[in-house]
């Protein structure tokens, strides 16, 4: 998946583009934009003109509203890819079509042809709109460059209310679970143990299939997971089977819940991971409702 | 009388006769020797003949040939009044009036000159205003100063003169006036005041009487009177006396009038002021009112200064002074002068006031204000001379603290670990331990002063904990740090390029608007005050010097110029570049610790160095940028090099240009290299690579 996510943003590079790559959290968007970041980098020659680089950065949160939106965004854009500080005079002074001028000048100077903008649903419409003006410039300047935004599943819904990006959008990657094969594929890499399993052996499956089941398919909690499973086979005598890694996931689940339980706090986790009940430990529906009645009163 | 007889007189006889025929005629009557004789002397030739023909005397002369031409019957005398005789001529006086004058004593003149002068001024007289009387109508009366001031003596001996009334005078000798005594003193009474003693103390009685009802009516206590308040109500009168132009009269009439026998007003003084002030003499100290009066701006800014000390507990700057006089009005100064120059003229222990364009210089004895120091630009002063080396040991500490935070020594060591480049982080290390080092030889010589209250000395160690912890931190890091094979770079140059204000506005003129109104350099730090880094000037000695370079108590900081100029007016390229110079410069100067960047083997190293190098614009910097403008194996490098050489040397470098033009292999630096040389200087602050 992440091969075919980064040849189709290549694919319409040429054309200086906006993509957006979406997706829910821990599938794997922010390794594939810096892994590709890294690979466009090793590629990289000086001499040569058809090579570029590219760079990854994630935004800070820009609400709505909150004033000179557009600007706040170049400067996080400028001062992220070019690794200086924006003067503050330069900045006061000048229309947001100045500093996105003044950013392309930059990006350049350092044959930046691509940028990962992470978290971009973190942005508003208008500082969105104006990363948008950033790579108009770039194209009306005869530039290259490619933005993609980086974003959970509310991004698409964010940008389709403005026609202006939303048609700009030359391709919309979405990053998906992986199936069961995926993460066998996964695992094998990641840990030596799961390297030795046999797919023709139910049980080896059943393991893998726990284990994609647990995560959900989620790559960013294989992955995390792989290393607590790691820690405790070293305890382990003799082999793992499937309630050995269901009781690994458990453990770290249930200090969890009582670590909520302790902060008088109501469990809502992030409903992904089949088979986790979402009140299991937490508070019961008693509970929350006096504690929204505490809010309430607290208000 | 025939003109036989006529024509046998002597030529000297023939001038006197003619003489006296003249008196004769100017008088209308008949003529003493001295009137004959003050009528030949209008003829000088004549005059001249007859001093020449006798020996004796003038008037001599003229006598005995009068009485020889009036025993030969040319002439005539009525008879004598006094020792005058009196001749006339026939020929020159018609009868009637050959007769003697009628005869008036002088004392009889004088007292008519007394009754003349009474009438004219409506009132009673001095000697002073009979004598001015008789010299404007001198023709009148040709009595002597002396003799009117004789004969009114003796007129008010005979009564014939009356003392009407005596003026104040401090040794109870006042002025006398006088009337005739058949004058009716009712009818030209003398209108008070006479006197500028007797106007000064009419005036006071007034005003106190003033004072008294306010005070009634706000049910208090009245106010003494300052000698000030006094002349402001004297001055509002529709007839001022011209001696309240020079405050010292009033004084001194004031001074006379308390040790007069019978006194009007009296002084009184305060415990530790030097104004002294006025009440009547008949008002008991318990009747008046002292509290919370100042008299002078001295005395305000004094207890504005000193309750400003007191509430906040250390020196106080002219901020605070204004915020204690906003408190209470009262402490607001009475003088046009604003507040801190009242502030700096009261807190002169020397003084040089020009009077009528002499400068008169002399110590002030009552110091209410003491300058304590200053701070950046800020002046403090404290009250007291007890305290003073505390307020010192206050400002000291205070201006050190300001230059350490100035040095941003903290916030450097704590960007040595995120600075990309260990020579650039190397320099700044080395320019912290300078900076910290310096800073902790300042606090242990202020610490050892001994001076200083206990919270501010508790201040003082803190900040130099502080102090040697950044110094103990920054060499751990010089210690150990990342790469130690640049040791020879062991010493940072602190000395920092430098422009005067007027170098800086013959700069800035071509850019900035308001600059190229201004024409006095002094104004120019106005606005660009905290734009741009100030360093102080090491070769400082007074503001007064001639020499810009002794005269000036700061410099510019002449990369912080270009940096500033760059983001203002600069175009993309001079903009990104002096962003990246700034970002990873911070305050270091020294370009030696650049130059390594240029041998880097990343493209954006090289270009950091380049964009570096354009901003401090030493000798050796240019000289290395034409080096990687020619050799450097990436365009955008060697674009940015032929950028700075041309932003720094402008139309120096069109050997450069055409060489590159010729050789470059890249062709956007041969377009480049074509197109620059033939710009101006200025147009490289916007040209695009």
């Amino acid at each position: 998946m992440m091969k075919e996510m980064i040849n189709r943003t290549l694919a319409v590079h040429a054309l200086g583009a906006l993509v957006l790559w979406y997706g829910q959290s821990r599938i794997g968007k922010t390794t594939t934009a810096l892994y590709m970041a890294e690979e466009i980098h090793k590629q990289f020659d000086e001499s040569n003109p058809d090579t570029f680089r590219a760079v990854h950065y994630e935004v800070g949160r820009i609400r709505s509203g909150s004033g000179n939106e557009w600007k706040r965004a170049i400067r996080g854009f400028y001062q992220a890819t070019l690794q200086s500080q924006l003067d503050e005079g330069f900045y006061t002074r000048n229309a947001p079509e100045v500093l996105a001028r003044q950013v392309v000048h930059g990006l350049r100077r350092r044959r930046i042809e691509l940028v990962f903008v992470d978290e971009a649903g973190t942005l508003s419409l208008e500082a969105i709109r104006g990363l948008c003006l950033i790579r108009d410039t770039a194209a009306n300047e005869g530039w290259t460059l490619t933005i993609v935004l980086i974003g959970m599943d509310d991004l698409p819904d964010k940008l389709i209310k403005i026609p202006r990006i939303h048609l700009r959008l030359l391709d919309t990657c979405h990053f998906t679970q992986y199936e069961v094969e995926d993460t066998w594929h996964l695992l094998e890499k990641l840990h030596p143990y799961f390297a030795k399993l046999d797919r023709r052996v139910k049980a080896h499956r059943e393991q893998v299939e726990t284990v994609h089941e647990l995560c959900g398919g989620l790559p960013g909690l294989i992955v995390s997971y792989i290393h607590k499973l790691s820690y405790r086979l070293r305890f382990l005598k003799g082999d793992a089977d499937v309630m050995f890694l269901r009781a690994v996931h458990e453990l770290s689940n249930e200090s969890m819940m009582n670590a909520l339980k302790e902060s008088r706090r109501v469990y809502r986790p992030y409903e992904v991971v089949s088979g986790t009940p979402a009140n299991e430990g937490g508070a019961s529906p008693e509970d929350t409702a006096t504690h929204r009645k505490r809010k309430r009163s607290r208000r | 009388m025939c003109k036989k007889i006529l024509g046998k007189l002597k030529s000297e006889h023939r001038i006197v006769l003619s003489a006296l025929e003249v008196a004769n005629i100017a008088h209308q009557r008949v003529a003493t020797v001295n009137e004959v004789g003050r009528a030949l002397l209008l003829n000088n030739r004549d005059s001249r003949l007859i001093k020449k023909s006798y020996s004796a005397n003038l008037n001599k002369a003229v006598a005995k040939i009068l009485e020889q031409l009036y025993i030969r019957g040319i002439i005539f005398s009525p008879g004598v009044i006094g020792s005058n005789r009196y001749y006339g001529s026939e020929k020159a006086l018609p009868t009637q009036t050959r007769a003697l004058p009628s005869l008036t004593t002088r004392r009889r003149r004088v007292l008519q000159i007394v009754r003349d002068t009474a009438l004219a001024l409506g009132r009673a007289v001095r000697t002073s205003d009979v004598i001015g009387y008789a010299a404007s109508h001198q023709n009148d009366f040709d009595i002597s100063p002396e003799l009117i001031t004789r004969d009114i003596l003796n007129l008010k001996a005979t009564g014939d003169l009356l003392l009407v009334e005596s003026t104040l005078r401090r040794d109870d000798q006042g002025k006398n006036y006088y009337l005739p005594k058949d004058i009716d003193p009712t009818d030209l009474t003398s209108g008070r005041p006479l006197t500028w003693l007797e106007e000064v103390a009419g005036s006071f009685k007034k005003l106190w009487e003033e004072r008294v009802h306010e005070a009634t009516a706000s049910d208090r206590l009245p106010r003494p009177v300052s000698s000030g308040e006094l002349r402001d109500h004297m001055l509002a009168l529709p007839q001022s006396h011209p001696n309240l132009h020079k405050r010292m009269y009033l004084v001194n009439a004031l001074i006379q009038l308390s040790r007069t026998g019978s006194a009007v007003v009296k002084k009184v003084r305060r415990p530790g002021q030097r104004a002294v002030l006025w009440v009547l003499s008949d008002v008991p100290d318990d009747k008046i009112d002292l509290g919370d009066l100042f008299i002078s701006d001295a005395e305000r800014i004094g207890e504005a200064v000193a309750r400003a000390v007191r509430r906040l507990g250390r020196p106080v700057n002219v901020k605070d002074v204004r915020a204690e006089v906003k408190f209470d009005p009262l402490l607001c100064p009475a003088s046009t002068a604003s507040l801190p120059s009242v502030i700096c003229d009261v807190s002169k222990v020397q003084r040089q006031p020009c009077r009528q364009g002499v400068d008169v210089r002399y110590s002030r004895r009552l110091v209410r204000v003491f300058r304590a120091g200053r701070i950046d630009n800020d002046s403090y002063y404290y009250h007291t001379q007890e305290g003073l080396d505390d307020a010192k040991f206050y400002v000291q500490f205070e201006h050190l603290k300001r230059k350490w935070h100035a040095c941003g020594s903290t916030e450097q060591l704590n960007s040595l670990a995120g600075c990309a480049y260990p020579t650039i982080a190397l320099g700044r290390a080395l320019l912290v331990e300078k900076d910290a080092k310096r800073m902790k030889a300042s606090l242990e010589r202020l610490l050892r002063t001994r001076h200083g209250t206990a919270e501010a000395r508790d201040h003082a160690e803190s900040l130099h904990d502080q102090v040697r912890s950044v110094t103990g931190q920054i060499q751990i890091w010089l210690r150990d740090r990342p790469h130690p094979t640049l040791n020879y770079l062991c010493e940072v140059n602190t000395e920092i390029p430098t422009w005067t204000a007027a170098e800086l506005l013959a700069f800035l003129k071509p850019f900035y608007p308001l600059a190229q109104e201004i024409t006095d350099p002094n104004r120019l730090i106005r606005l660009v005050f905290r734009s741009i880094r100030r360093v102080p000037n090491p070769h400082f000695r007074s503001r007064f010097k001639q020499s810009p370079d002794e005269a000036a108590e700061y410099f510019f900081d002449r990369t912080d110029a270009l940096f500033y100029a760059a983001q203002k007016w600069g175009g993309f390229e001079c903009c990104f570049q002096s962003a990246l110079a700034a970002s990873h410069l911070g305050l270091l100067r020294d370009a030696r610790f650049i130059f390594p960047l240029l041998t880097m083997n990343q493209f954006e190293d090289r270009l950091t160095g380049v964009a570096c190098l354009a901003f401090l614009q030493t000798t050796e910097a240019v000289e290395r940028l034409r080096t990687v403008a020619v050799k450097d194996e990436s365009p955008a490098v060697r674009g940015a090099a032929l950028w700075a050489c041309g932003f720094i040397e402008g139309e120096g470098i069109n050997d450069l240009l055409t060489s590159r033009q010729k050789d470059d292999p890249d062709l956007y630096i041969r377009e480049f290299s074509a197109r620059a040389q033939h710009i101006k200087p200025l147009d490289w602050w916007t040209l695009q690579v």
